[in-house]
Order: C-alpha cells, then sequence, then structure tokens
C-alpha cells in the first residue's frame, strides 16, 4: 500500500486517536491515586482499544479468504489494517504505562515489536518497491512464470547461434567468420544463461553489457551485428527478469516474518486475556 | 463429423469470409450420378452440367442407429439432407460447467443470502431457445430435438466453414444426401426447393425464433398464425448490405442463416454495434417510429434472413396493442443504448492508441504498477468469484505507469462474436460480453478475440463431474441427453468451455478491484480515464505510449 494523500483521512483520524490517547494516559499516570497497571481502569482500557485494533488488523486476513462476501473494499481493510496497526504500539505501551511485565508479557511484547516493526518494513517496501519494479524491469513477467520464460531464453539464445554459427557439437566447428560469436555465447552467455541464480557475469550490471556488445561486435563482421544485438536483448532480459525476482522476494519476503508472528501475537494476546481475567 | 474433411475457419475476422481451401470430392459414402440425384425430389430441375462438372460432391451415407452424424465443435464443410429415417440432434455440452458457484453447506447458503447471489436459474437467460445449423432450434431446458426426412442441416458449416453447432445421432436408420458447397449453393437457388425450405421454416422454427425475440415473447398464437404466411426468405452473399443507414424502414428481420454485422457511422469510422447470429431479430426501430434507419446492418457471411414487410408489420401491431407497448420499450431502451455508445466513440481520436487496441475497448481493466505489489489478490478475487476459475492474467501491454491486464475489454468491435455456431457469445444491454452455458467449447471467439482475453478451461480441470473421477459417460449424463440414453453409446464428450470477463455484474463490482487491498485495480471507460492523463502528458512533452514489454506470458 503506498502511503499517499488518499491515506490523508487515515492520518488525521488517527493521530487524534493517539492524541486523546495521550491525554487520557498523562492524565492516569498524574492520579496519585489510582496507579496506572495492565489492571486498573484506564489499563485495561488501553488494552481492551489495543486488542480491538489488532482483531480488525487481522481481519485482513479473513476478508481476503472471503473475497466475494460483501465486506466492503479490501483497499479499506488494508488501510484499516495498517493505521489500526501503527496505532496499536502507543496504546499497548500505555496499557502496561511502559512497562513490561512478567515472563509471559515480555514474550508478547518482544513478538509484538517483532510483528510492528516487520509490518513498518513491509509498509515501506511495499510503497517504494512497486515504482522501483516498473521503472527497472520493463520485461516483467509473471512471478510463477519465470523458470518458464527463461528456459524458453535459453533455447532461443542456443537457436540463434546455431542460426548463425552451424550446430554447437559440430565436429568441423564453427562456420567462417562465426567463430567469435560462437566462443562468445559457450563461454558467456551459456553459463550466465543456465544458472539458476546467475551472479558476477557482464550481463548482470547494466553497466557492463554495453562494452561486451561493442567489443563482440568489433570481433565479427557487419552480417552478424544483429545477431550480437540478438543475444545481449536475450541476456538483458535475463537480468531484468533475475532483477524482478530479487524483488520480488524483497516485496513479500518480509511476510514470512510478519504474519505468523502477528497470528502469534494474536494468540498470546488472548491467552494473556485469559490469565489476567482468572487472576483479577 | 469424424470422418469428413477437417477444414479450419480461415475466413479473416470482420470480413467476408473467404472460402478454405476444402477437398473437391466427398471421401466416403456412395457418389451419386447426376440420374440419382434427379430422383431424389428436392433436387428436381437441378442443374445437370453442375452435376456433370463436379462429380463425387454429393454422397448418399447409410448411418445405423446410434451412430454420429456430426459432432458439435468440430468443423465441417458439408450439408446433410434426409432423405429417410429419423436423427436426434442435441448438446452435448455441460449447462452452467464454468459459472456455476461451489456448493456448500451453512456457509455456502449464509453466503449466498449476504452476496444476494442466487444459484444460476435456466430461466434467466433472455433466450429459451438455443440456435443451431438446423431447421430447428433447441429448448435451453431440454436441448434435444429430432430431424425427419427432407430436414437439411449444416448449411452454416458448409457455407462458412463454422464448426458444428450441434450433435447428431441417428436415432433410426438414417440415409443421408451429404454435399459439398457448391451442390449447397446451387440447390438454394432452386426455387421449388426453396419454396419447401420456407415451408418447414414457417413451420418448425419461425415460432422458436420469434419466441426468441425478447420483445416478442409471449406472443399468442393468433398472432404468429397471422404473421406465418406473410413471411419470406432472403438471401444475401458476404458483404451484401441489407439496408443502410438512413435507408426508409420497409421491415422487420430475423436471421435464420449466418452473422449480421450492425454498423454506424461516426466521426472517424464506422463502428460496430453488433454481430447478431441466428435466431436475432433486428428492424424493428424503424418500424416503430417511422424514421430513416439508425444503423446499416450486412451480411457477414452467407446470410438469409426472415423478413416482415413493414405494412404486414404495422397492420398486425395495430391489432395486438400489448405487443406495441413492449415494442415501443425496445426501441426506446436501444435508442438509449445507441447513444451511450455514440457518445463514447466521438471524444478521443489518437492514431497510436488506436495501434495498441485501446480505442476499441468501452472498459479495461488497469493495474497501476506503482501501488501493485503484484500480490495476485485480483486474480484470487476473480477466481473467487467464478467458480475457482480465474478469467484475468495479471500481464500485458504497459500504458505509461499502467498494466492493461488481460481481461475481456468489451471491444466496440466485439470479433470473438463472429461465429458462434450456436450463439453462446453476446453482448448485453450494459455492454459486458458473456458467454452462456450453452457453449460447445469449439474455441472459435478464444481464436478470433485479439488480444487472447478469452479463455479455453479445461472441464476435466474444472469443478464439474468429470474432475470428481465420473466416467465420461456418467458425467455427460448429467447434462443434455436424449432419451433413452445409454452409457455404451458414442457420445461426444465436452472437451473446454470458453470463459471470459462478465465485469461481475451479478457482484455489483468487478471482484477484481473489490480484491485489490493496494487500490491499484481500476475499471475504466479507457477514453475518459486516458483522454485526460494523454493531454496531460503530450503538455509535458514526455512519451505518451510505451512500447509492450513482452509478448505476454510464454
Amino acid at each position: 500500500m503506498r502511503v499517499d494523500r488518499q491515506q490523508r483521512p487515515w492520518l488525521i483520524g488517527c493521530s487524534l486517536a493517539l492524541l486523546l490517547a495521550t491525554a487520557c494516559w498523562w492524565q492516569a499516570r498524574s492520579n496519585p491515586l489510582d496507579l496506572l497497571t495492565g489492571g486498573s481502569a484506564w489499563g485495561l482500557c488501553f488494552g481492551i482499544a489495543a486488542a480491538a485494533c489488532m482483531l480488525i488488523a487481522i481481519a485482513l486476513t479473513l476478508r481476503k479468504k472471503l473475497s466475494t462476501w460483501p465486506l466492503g473494499k479490501a483497499r479499506h481493510w488494508m488501510a484499516g489494517h495498517v493505521w489500526l496497526g501503527v496505532l496499536t504500539l502507543p496504546l499497548v505501551l500505555f496499557h502496561g504505562d511502559f512497562e513490561f511485565g512478567g515472563t509471559l508479557t515480555r514474550w508478547l511484547m518482544a513478538l509484538f515489536f517483532v510483528s510492528w516493526a516487520s509490518g513498518v518494513f513491509g509498509l515501506a517496501l511495499q510503497h517504494w518497491l512497486p515504482r522501483m519494479m516498473t521503472e527497472q524491469i520493463a520485461r516483467e513477467t509473471i512471478y510463477e512464470q519465470i523458470d518458464h520464460v527463461v528456459d524458453l531464453l535459453r533455447a532461443e539464445a542456443r537457436a540463434l547461434v546455431e542460426k548463425h554459427c552451424g550446430p554447437l557439437d559440430a565436429p568441423d566447428g564453427p562456420r567462417t567468420g562465426t567463430a567469435p560469436l560462437r566462443d562468445f555465447y559457450v563461454a558467456q552467455v551459456q553459463p550466465y544463461l543456465a544458472a539458476a541464480r546467475p551472479k558476477k557475469s557482464p550481463f548482470d550490471q547494466r553497466s557492463t553489457a554495453p562494452m561486451q556488445r561493442a567489443h563482440l561486435k568489433r570481433l565479427v563482421s557487419a552480417e552478424l551485428h544483429d545477431a550480437v544485438d540478438d543475444l545481449f536483448d536475450v541476456c538483458d532480459e535475463r537480468r531484468q527478469i533475475e532483477q524482478q525476482r530479487r524483488l520480488h522476494h524483497w516485496l513479500h519476503g518480509w511476510l514470512f516474518v510478519h504474519v505468523p508472528v502477528s497470528w502469534a501475537v494474536v494468540a498470546m494476546t488472548f491467552w494473556h486475556a485469559l490469565r489476567a481475567l482468572h487472576y483479577t | 463429423m469424424s470422418n469428413e474433411p477437417v477444414v479450419p475457419n480461415t475466413a479473416a475476422v470482420g470480413t467476408s469470409p473467404e472460402p478454405a481451401p476444402i477437398e473437391q470430392r466427398l471421401e466416403y459414402g456412395e457418389p451419386l450420378t447426376p440420374d440419382q440425384v434427379f430422383a431424389i425430389p428436392q433436387f428436381e430441375g437441378f442443374s445437370r452440367g453442375k452435376l456433370e462438372k463436379n462429380p463425387g460432391t454429393i454422397v448418399r451415407r447409410v448411418f445405423e442407429p446410434g451412430e454420429l452424424l456430426c459432432r458439435e465443435g468440430e468443423f465441417g464443410s458439408t450439408a446433410f439432407l434426409i432423405e429417410s429415417g429419423t436423427a436426434e440432434v442435441y448438446l452435448q455440452a455441460q449447462m452452467g460447467a464454468v459459472k456455476k458457484q461451489r456448493r456448500g453447506g451453512f456457509f455456502h447458503r449464509l453466503k449466498q443470502v449476504l452476496t444476494r447471489t442466487p444459484e444460476p436459474e435456466r430461466g434467466a437467460a433472455p433466450r429459451r431457445f438455443i440456435p443451431i445449423d438446423a431447421p430447428i432450434d433447441l429448448d435451453q431446458d431440454r436441448p434435444i430435438a429430432e430431424l425427419g426426412v427432407g430436414d437439411l442441416f449444416g448449411e452454416m458449416a458448409c457455407l462458412s466453414f463454422y464448426p458444428r453447432s450441434a450433435t447428431v445421432r441417428a436415432k433410426t436408420r438414417v440415409v443421408v444426401i451429404e454435399m459439398l458447397r457448391n451442390i449447397l449453393i446451387e440447390l438454394q437457388k432452386n426455387a421449388k426447393f426453396r419454396a419447401v425450405l420456407e415451408e418447414k421454416y414457417r413451420a418448425r422454427a419461425l415460432d422458436q425464433h420469434l419466441a426468441g425475440v425478447p420483445l416478442l415473447q409471449g406472443l399468442s398464437r393468433e398472432f404468429v398464425d397471422q404473421l406465418r404466411p406473410k413471411v419470406k426468405l432472403l438471401r444475401f452473399d458476404p458483404g451484401q448490405p441489407i439496408f443502410k443507414e438512413g435507408d426508409a424502414a420497409d421491415g422487420f428481420f430475423l436471421v435464420r442463416i449466418g452473422f449480421v454485422k450492425v454498423a454506424k457511422q461516426w466521426p472517424g469510422g464506422e463502428m460496430i454495434l453488433s454481430y447478431l447470429p441466428r435466431g436475432s431479430c433486428f428492424g424493428e426501430m424503424a418500424l416503430l417510429s417511422n424514421a430513416p434507419r439508425t444503423a446499416s446492418c450486412s451480411a457477414l457471411d452467407h446470410v438469409e434472413v426472415v423478413k416482415v414487410e413493414s405494412s404486414d408489420f404495422e397492420a398486425m401491431v395495430a391489432q395486438f396493442p400489448e405487443v406495441r407497448a413492449r415494442l415501443e420499450t425496445l426501441a426506446a431502451e436501444r435508442a438509449a443504448q445507441n447513444a451511450t455508445l455514440a457518445q463514447r466513440g466521438v471524444s478521443v481520436d489518437l492514431e497510436q492508441f488506436l495501434s495498441q487496441g485501446l480505442m476499441q475497448a468501452q472498459n479495461l481493466l488497469l493495474l497501476d504498477l506503482d501501488r501493485c505489489t503484484r500480490c495476485d489478490e485480483c486474480v484470487h478475487g476473480c477466481a473467487n468469484a467464478h467458480g475457482g476459475v480465474t478469467r484475468l492474467i495479471r500481464d500485458g501491454l504497459r500504458f505509461d505507469n499502467y498494466l492493461v491486464a488481460t481481461t475481456c475489454r468489451t471491444c466496440r468491435d466485439p470479433l470473438c462474436m463472429v461465429g458462434c455456431p450456436v450463439g453462446s457469445i453476446r453482448r448485453k444491454e450494459s455492454l459486458e460480453i458473456v458467454i452462456e452455458d450453452w457453449c460447445i467449447g469449439c474455441s472459435l471467439c478464444a481464436k478470433q478475440c485479439p488480444y487472447g482475453n478469452i479463455s479455453m478451461v479445461d472441464l476435466a480441470s474444472g469443478n464439474n463431474a468429470a474432475a470428481s473421477g465420473a466416467p465420461a459417460h456418467a458425467s455427460a449424463s448429467a447434462t443434455a441427453q436424449p432419451s433413452g440414453v445409454t452409457s455404451s453409446r458414442a457420445v461426444a464428450k465436452p472437451k473446454s468451455k470458453a470463459t471470459t470477463c462478465d465485469l461481475c455484474m451479478d457482484h455489483g463490482e468487478p471482484a477484481c478491484v473489490a480484491s485489490c487491498p493496494h487500490d491499484a485495480a481500476h475499471r475504466v471507460d479507457p477514453l475518459k480515464f486516458f483522454e485526460e492523463r494523454l493531454f496531460t502528458l503530450q503538455k509535458s512533452g514526455s512519451p505518451s505510449i510505451a512500447p509492450p514489454p513482452s509478448p505476454g506470458p510464454r
């Protein structure tokens, strides 16, 4: 989700809620007769508000599962997830008056911080990376299709070289004047395209590839220049696809931390609430 | 038919279809000599020279009970005339196999109540009869009929090389005359044969065609009986105009064979309003308002229409005021629809827009790539709304920072609608393209969509009986089967069905848009949406349209 002008109502609403909560917390802790703890009246209010925010935030998962139910637009749920999730941190801190309590609550707080921080980290990634991906990867494909596209690129490059140089495994070698192209393909292009995660190759950097291309063109006749361009285009597409894979992993990898930790936080919050009620 | 030469449809879409190269002789059956042909009553008066010049283009074939004469979805190049015996004509395609939502227990019912999406009802379809390439149409609730002596079927497949629209099976021992296109064309010119054909049409198909016209549904028997002798059949060659915009209205038409192109002239060129398949009606607006024709109609391929003269029609409508009221309502709706189309079509004219095909679109799914996190929630939302089968692919052309997703654009010129042998793909009044349940899976629409936006769904992997491991005949028997079917009978097994985006008209908002948590998916009218952006881009001097980055998923 991009944090932009459209989020202004949420920003204003959450800022007001934070101001109100801060005023209440200040009022509560300045009362010498009633110590602010998780079990005090104000502490409970903060705890219940924080738990409610957590539940609304986690309900985004249900909204995604029940996509055809008339539960409102997913973007509103996502905005609620983000802003109420952010608001949960001060509410939780006010709930315990910045004290983390015993072992269970310390673990709960630790997990909550991980969940909150990973969420904010993911929000930042989702704000910047889509635009970066759009700008850097003109030949983007569907993520699940990447391996298939790479296979096609391999086949395309090999067919291109064999068309001009003859079969790669021909006993009498390449056609006259095409040896540099074939050698370059065998030494550089083939390993680059064959690698599952190609790195440390001239094609891996956009800046070094043009030098390689110019060098190879000097070695071959003018008739093969188009073939050289085509070969480098294939490699550039491979480079872009690998870059897409990397960005995609950044874009979604944080969810492997955020989602399970968040569910653990919700489960421990319930356990924490039950124990608190039991001992009250 | 399995043992006849398979002729792919190579006709140019949107133009007069050129005949595909075909074998000039029929491979199976007993070739008939001219004398044998003249012995058949329908061929009385036929040109002997034609027969002598084209030996082997007409044969007699015998089918034992249970044998298939032709199979739906397969391409054919011959027509059949039944000489003796009875044949069953039916659709093997499973109804509702693609659209049907998953069935469930309490939560499924609760969801249906909450989402207000009732189970699909047969009666909800606009037509009760499924148009097929035979002298009779099939009832949607029980798509089976019988063909008897003298019935001619397979005309559209023979003349325009469309796929067979239905499966025909011999019920008794059937003797048919099978003929190639040159013989059929000659036969249709034969006045005596045409008189018999018209008589049969009046007797069998006219009622069904009239019942299939929305505004004429529920007509009294008296009305139809009065109308019956007044209709006449007219033939048009590919590209031949039926009437032109501005002409005086002189009749009301029903399409008997072929496809009629309805177009209107706008600044910047012709805009296609619709392609009308067999069973459709046109020309009713001008009849009502006494105004000139509001659009041009021409034959897209070999077309036969049934014409009701306006003088006859006026006299009849005057006798039936309820019919007149319904006609007036429909005329008002059509006029409003055309006005909407006109409004959309005149505002922008950009060459680059045309080259990308965006000008053709009326409703695009755009993904804002600056917002889209590539989470595929739009695809999942679409699949959830359509029984697990998605109707969009998150790939396609880029325009500025938008991805034009691969899903139906509801084109102004919906080429996908041309040639559907059973008329199951059509445009609704709200302009979205829908594919009705009786799709036979011939994939012609998918091949003709220039943007690859129609997908063929393999029923074996979908939510249907075949997927649950039931034997083929069991899954087929859940659908349309003639009486007395046994599992040993050779049946055409449905392979796939076409699906396309229906804009989720039953759900209020497209599921892909509602499911996007990042506000990246938008369904927009491209002319309005891009007009503003292009204006902005042109002012700032930046390029307006990026070249296509890749041809799509490989």
